[in-house]
């Protein structure tokens, strides 16, 4: 049951990537002229003595943060929208749970997250010929241990947006506190490790730009404050999906 | 027949001032297969709040709802299987889909592979008469056929009990004509139990095999159709046109007599009243002779469903 309704969550998704094909597009687009604006923005400031470590710095954190971004923001922007064009409570009434619902929506948006950025990556190191060494395994490892933790905070914002409905200057505020998540310094193990995705965020910029290898412990640790993340956002969740039902407020928007 | 469904005391309040709003009191119903219930009230009165306690969609505070004998709050998981419901109409489905595209993500939500559902799905298309748009975008589709598209997607799970409030809601006389042949046949010949709540007076007359009629949260009237006619009918409405425009005094002394509808159309008064009994018939009739007033035609006719419905939420 639950692989058909994974299934069907990837086709819906990639029917509207298509059928939005102007807001693929331009999304695709944006983070290509970033990465441009990044490189030669550095470039023009630095001059001809550019530190490439900074460049490959900058374009991870940059490609960090859109990972955040769009795993938390499709999720409660997405909420919000079915609210509005009236689909919530059918979902509702799938045996599979709603829960379930969004995080194979979460996980569907994931995988075509890494499809978008990391073609968008070569492609700008293709333009630009600065080539960074991405270790693609280790990095596709790291984002999908840590990327749970998002998408608790993605809970959070999807159960505030079930009961207010409309969200959306919080969400831009939170874009902006990603922005810290993925700059804060996080290894070796240290108070902020301990935030949602800062681990994980960090560890992948250190692993491209100074080479480091992580011992096994720490890949458990950022699995842990992943699922940690990922079990409270879904608890508040829950409290909010209650009171949205005793409100009556599913069909609301 | 199997009762499918048992609705049994529910109370329903929300928080307000000076006292709780009482939306659901006290309701207890029973659906049973092959059945078509309708639930008619004013606006508010809590129709769409029924259909969202039984969806579980609603958390009622005190009651029981089984669905084949399953409770529906706390075994939610198990009674969805059993459940279809469009609660939204058109909205109820991904206008930027195709409606095969719906159906199966849709299907897919529960489960239901799209290669297993094959025979299904064109069973329904062809039932609803979907099968020359299955491949059309929905925004691009009629509001009646955006309908039609969201009951394809509920029934794809070959739900027990169907739940639908106002399917015929802003919807052309021909396709509200469609959709009550339809509900008729897909309850008796598979056996269902449907549920509708409607304004259409029409549409519940010509679809419902039983009829509960709701107000302020409570039961006020339940039995088929026929049962309301009876107990109703016996009253005629009497319509008197005058040749010419009735005084104010004559008016007056006509409403004395019984409660009567007046207007005066092209210097045509006409009045109708209900005739609870033929002495207030004499009674108004030797007013109108005491006032000189110039009769032109008396007509007698039989109340619709409709003025019934308004008789019954009135008194």
């Amino acid at each position: 049951m639950y692989w058909v309704a994974f299934k069907s969550e990837m086709v819906r998704t990639f029917i509207k990537a298509k059928r939005y094909f102007f807001d693929t597009l331009s999304r695709i687009l944006i983070t290509y002229l970033v990465f441009i604006a990044i490189f030669y923005g550095l470039q023009y400031m630095t001059g001809p003595s550019l530190d490439g470590k900074k460049l490959d710095e900058l374009l991870i954190g940059y490609i960090m943060w859109t990972f955040a971004v769009s795993a938390y923001f499709e999720n409660s922007f997405d909420i919000s929208e079915e609210s509005t064009i009236g689909t919530l409570e059918q979902l509702y009434l799938a045996p599979i749970g709603f829960h379930i619902i969004i995080f194979f929506r979460m996980i569907s948006g994931y995988l075509f997250s890494i499809f978008y950025n990391v073609s968008v990556l070569y492609l700008t190191m293709l333009t630009t010929g600065h080539w960074i060494e991405l270790p693609i395994f280790h990095f596709l490892l790291i984002i999908t241990l840590a990327i749970p933790s998002i998408y608790g905070i993605g809970y959070i914002f999807g159960g505030l947006a079930l009961v207010y409905k409309k969200i959306e200057n919080s969400l831009n505020v939170v874009q902006f506190a990603l922005i810290l998540l993925v700059a804060l310094p996080a290894w070796p193990i240290q108070p902020s490790s301990f935030l949602p995705f800062a681990a994980g965020a960090h560890s992948i910029n250190r692993m491209v730009v100074e080479k480091i290898d992580f011992p096994l412990w720490w890949y458990f640790f950022i699995a842990a404050n992943s699922l940690v993340y990922f079990l409270i956002g879904m608890s508040i969740f829950k409290i909010f999906e209650t009171r949205a039902k005793k409100f009556n407020l599913l069909g609301q928007y | 027949m199997k009762k499918i469904l048992e609705v049994k005391n529910i109370f329903k309040s929300y928080p307000a001032k000076p006292t709780p709003f009482k939306a659901l009191n006290d309701i207890s119903l029973n659906g049973y297969e092959g059945e078509v219930l309708g639930i008619l009230g004013p606006n508010g009165s809590g129709k769409t709040t029924i259909i969202k306690s039984i969806a579980s969609l609603l958390e009622y505070d005190k009651g029981q709802v089984l669905i084949n004998g399953i409770d529906n709050l706390k075994d939610r998981k198990k009674i969805l299987p059993y459940l279809g419901a469009v609660l939204d109409g058109n909205r109820n489905i991904y206008w930027r889909l195709t409606t095969l595209e719906n159906i199966h993500y849709f299907s897919g939500l529960r489960g239901l592979d799209k290669n297993k559902t094959k025979k299904k799905v064109d069973e329904i298309l062809k039932a609803l008469m979907l099968e020359e748009i299955k491949d059309k975008e929905v925004r691009l589709l009629s509001r009646g056929m955006k309908q039609k598209v969201a009951i394809a997607c509920s029934l794809i799970h070959n739900p027990a009990l169907l739940l639908l409030d106002e399917p015929t809601l802003g919807l052309d006389i021909e396709i509200s004509r469609g959709m009550e042949k339809w509900i008729k046949k897909y309850a008796k010949e598979e056996k269902k139990c449907i549920i509708v709540t409607s304004h259409d007076m029409d549409f519940i007359e010509e679809v419902c095999d039983r009829v509960i009629i709701i107000q302020k949260g409570k039961i006020i009237f339940e039995g088929n159709v026929k049962d309301i006619k009876d107990k109703y009918y016996n009253q005629k409405r009497v319509r008197i046109t005058l040749n010419n425009r009735i005084s104010e005094s004559a008016l007056n002394s006509l409403k004395e007599i019984c409660d009567l509808k007046f207007e005066t159309v092209d210097n045509k008064s006409t009045f109708s009243f209900k005739m609870k009994n033929i002495k207030s018939f004499h009674s108004l009739m030797g007013s109108i002779n005491s006032h000189d007033l110039d009769l032109y035609n008396i007509h007698t006719m039989e109340d619709d469903f409709e003025d019934i419905f308004m008789d019954i939420i009135k008194h």
